[in-house]
């Protein structure tokens, strides 16, 4: 994961520095351009630093035990947790502006908690209630806030 | 000395405002919140204040002040009861705490080492109070002496040093907070009016709201890693919470060493309350008797007093570069400044003057908040323990509509809500690859000031040769602070949380 994030980083601020560039013009002290240029550099040194690091470290881990970058597959279980709950707390961000809150609240907190916790139904209802009616009936009254 | 005494009158002139009745309340409410929350093993004091921030968004002023500063110091005590009874840290401040505390606990001592911790927490609050409001009215008047370059170098720093203390290698934690000061950048430019890598998306042209951000980052993505990757803990009973006046007594020379470290650390740009924490226990243990040594790792009460009063301390500490300079102290101090600035209050040297008032109402209420910390320490330590049993499964997923209503609610933008996912997303990613998230937090709210400062300094030195710029004498010595940095993060490769963890043991001495 940390190689994709500094490839990711390095693209990324390429790209950064070179929409910079081009759009640098006199005078550069006020240019609002100046610093995405500067950072860019800096993010580019850094993230090139960090892979000649990993690169390292690899090629010397697998001088010392051959075999060894040969990486362990996680326990079966976590992937599909990760996956799951990333689509889980995903759709229900991405739902709560189309459906309200309440109703996003009602369909995501009982799978979440049935999943993840296999928490009792009484539980997962007080909850589910809790969170998806008192809670924005406190942010419109009490916060005097909007609810989405 | 004028300024000073200005300061205190002022400060003294405010505490009838925060024992009004409403503000006395928003206080209560914020420490029972943050000592709950802080003791909860997977919830940190940023993700507190992050999601507080929401709520506190259409508050009063004085209401959301001193509710959040409630829930800051509130959340860091937390932390040290899981600690104490799980040997799991409520919150990273409170690392040294659980060596200590959880020998104690396995001995029957838990309610006292609670108890210790709640009264040195409180003390090491009121300490970096003290020290917060003497020290304020001397760094705005230095303040008010350095110009753009410098401020724009001192904001460079705070996110240099955050990547080089936080517990990962310095390269990943600068990369975070570079990160963080590119994400700053999007949006309106607020000098020329040109909108910066927007590429068309209306939702970007105003920035990248920081609260939902730090929500995604400190809410969202805690929420994933405590729930995916860590395991529960049994709730254990507590004996009588009691507090040993003897062992603060004793060790009453570690009591005013940790406040101090505390403060000190807390004022550092980035250096938070677990920094502290560390530093503090590690010079008590360094200056403690060969005796008293032999306790350290096995349940040393005089280890608990350092950790404790200097986390605590930390948190006066940590405002003062906040107040004076709009620089926070800490990930928490920078929610805290993300949470005034949505009540419209601006910090920096001319606070003062732009809210005639607001800095002596805010030491006003974190004396307040110090002193009554330890009256609902006192009172909700043995009830909270009960907590440590709800399983994260049912705990965490109830969590996320806090986030959501959270994000939305400072702004009440629904694209917030899409940034508050990106931003978790993004920091799910930085966690499973080793690097900090807070750097990047650092990043996006020191960003605007390294921005505007550097520009700022380009037109006023335009004239001048480039060696005039570097000799300024601040200037100069903050240039040597970052290349001292930069040399030393690199030189001792370790992070400091690992360098601690090295020389104190769990199991004692080796």
């Amino acid at each position: 994961m940390a190689f994709i994030i500094e490839i990711v980083a390095l693209v990324v601020a390429l790209g950064m520095g070179a929409m910079a560039a081009t759009r640098l013009a006199e005078p550069v002290a006020t240019s609002p351009w100046i610093v995405p240029l500067i950072l860019s550099s800096a993010i580019v040194l850094v993230s090139i630093a960090l892979l000649i690091v990993e690169v390292r470290d690899w090629l010397k881990r697998r001088a010392e035990r051959p075999g060894a970058d040969a990486v362990l597959p996680p326990p079966r279980s976590t992937p599909a947790r990760v996956a799951g709950w990333l689509a889980l707390s995903g759709g229900y961000g991405v739902a709560t502006p189309l459906i309200g809150f309440e109703w996003a609240t009602a369909i995501f907190l009982p799978v979440a908690l049935r999943t993840f916790s296999r928490a009792s139904w009484p539980l997962t209802i007080g909850l589910t209630a809790g969170m998806g009616i008192l809670l924005p009936l406190a942010f419109r009254y009490v916060f005097q806030s909007l609810v989405p | 000395m004028s300024a000073m005494t200005d300061i205190l009158y002022g400060t003294l002139a405010a505490l009838p405002a925060v024992f009004m009745p409403e503000n006395l309340l928003y206080c209560l409410f914020g420490l029972v919140f943050g000592i709950l929350w802080g003791a909860l093993p997977a919830l940190s004091s940023t993700m507190a204040m992050a999601l507080m921030i929401g709520f506190t968004a259409a508050m009063p002023t004085p209401g959301a002040i001193i509710f959040l500063l409630g829930v800051y110091s509130g959340s860091v005590f937390g932390g040290s009861i899981s600690a104490v009874c799980i040997n799991i840290p409520g919150t990273p401040a409170a690392v040294c705490t659980a060596i200590e505390g959880y020998p104690l606990f396995l001995r029957g001592e838990g309610g006292q080492a609670i108890g210790t911790a709640i009264m040195t927490s409180t003390i090491g609050n009121l300490f970096g109070t003290v020290a917060l409001i003497v020290c304020t009215p001397i760094i705005l008047i230095l303040a008010l002496q350095i110009g753009s370059w410098e401020i724009c170098l001192l904001g460079l720093w705070g996110v240099l040093l955050s990547g080089s203390i936080s517990d990962a290698p310095a390269l990943k934690g600068w990369l975070s907070g570079l990160i963080g000061l590119a994400l700053s950048l999007i949006g309106i430019d607020t000098v020329s009016g040109e909108e910066r890598f927007t590429f068309g998306i209306k939702a970007l042209v105003g920035g990248l709201s920081f609260v939902a951000v730090l929500i995604g980052v400190f809410g969202f993505a805690e929420i994933a890693r405590g729930l995916l990757f860590e395991r529960d803990a049994e709730s254990p009973p507590v004996n009588r919470v009691s507090i040993l006046w003897h062992q603060i007594r004793r060790h009453f020379k570690t009591l005013i060493s940790g406040s101090s470290i505390g403060t000190f650390i807390g004022a550092v740009p980035a250096a938070g309350a677990d920094i502290a924490a560390f530093i503090a226990y590690s010079f008590s243990r360094r200056l403690a008797t060969p005796r008293e040594r032999r306790e350290y790792g096995k349940g040393s009460y005089r280890g608990i007093i350092a950790a404790e009063s200097a986390n605590n301390a930390s948190v006066g500490g940590s405002l003062i570069p906040l107040l004076v300079l709009a620089i926070p102290g800490s990930t928490v101090a920078a929610a805290f400044m993300g949470a005034l600035n949505l009540q419209g209050i601006a910090m920096g040297p001319m606070i003062r003057m732009s809210h005639p008032g607001m800095m002596e109402f805010i030491f006003a209420s974190l004396l307040v908040t110090s002193v009554l910390l330890g009256v609902m320490g006192y009172l909700i330590a043995k009830p909270s323990v009960a907590l440590l049993s709800i399983p994260r499964g049912v705990l965490l997923p109830s969590i996320m509509p806090v986030c959501v209503l959270g994000a939305f609610a400072a702004q009440n933008n629904i694209s917030d809500i899409y940034i508050m996912l990106i931003s978790g997303i993004g920091g799910i990613a930085l966690v499973l690859g080793g690097f900090p998230p807070a750097p990047l937090v650092m990043g996006m709210i020191l960003g605007p000031l390294v921005d505007q400062n550097f520009r700022r300094a380009l037109i006023i030195f335009k004239d001048q040769s480039l060696m005039d710029v570097l000799l300024r004498p601040v200037g100069l010595l903050m240039l040597v602070v970052i290349v001292v940095t930069i040399v030393g993060a690199l030189y001792s490769g370790r992070p400091t949380a690992q360098i601690v963890e090295e020389r104190h043991p769990r199991d004692g001495e080796k």
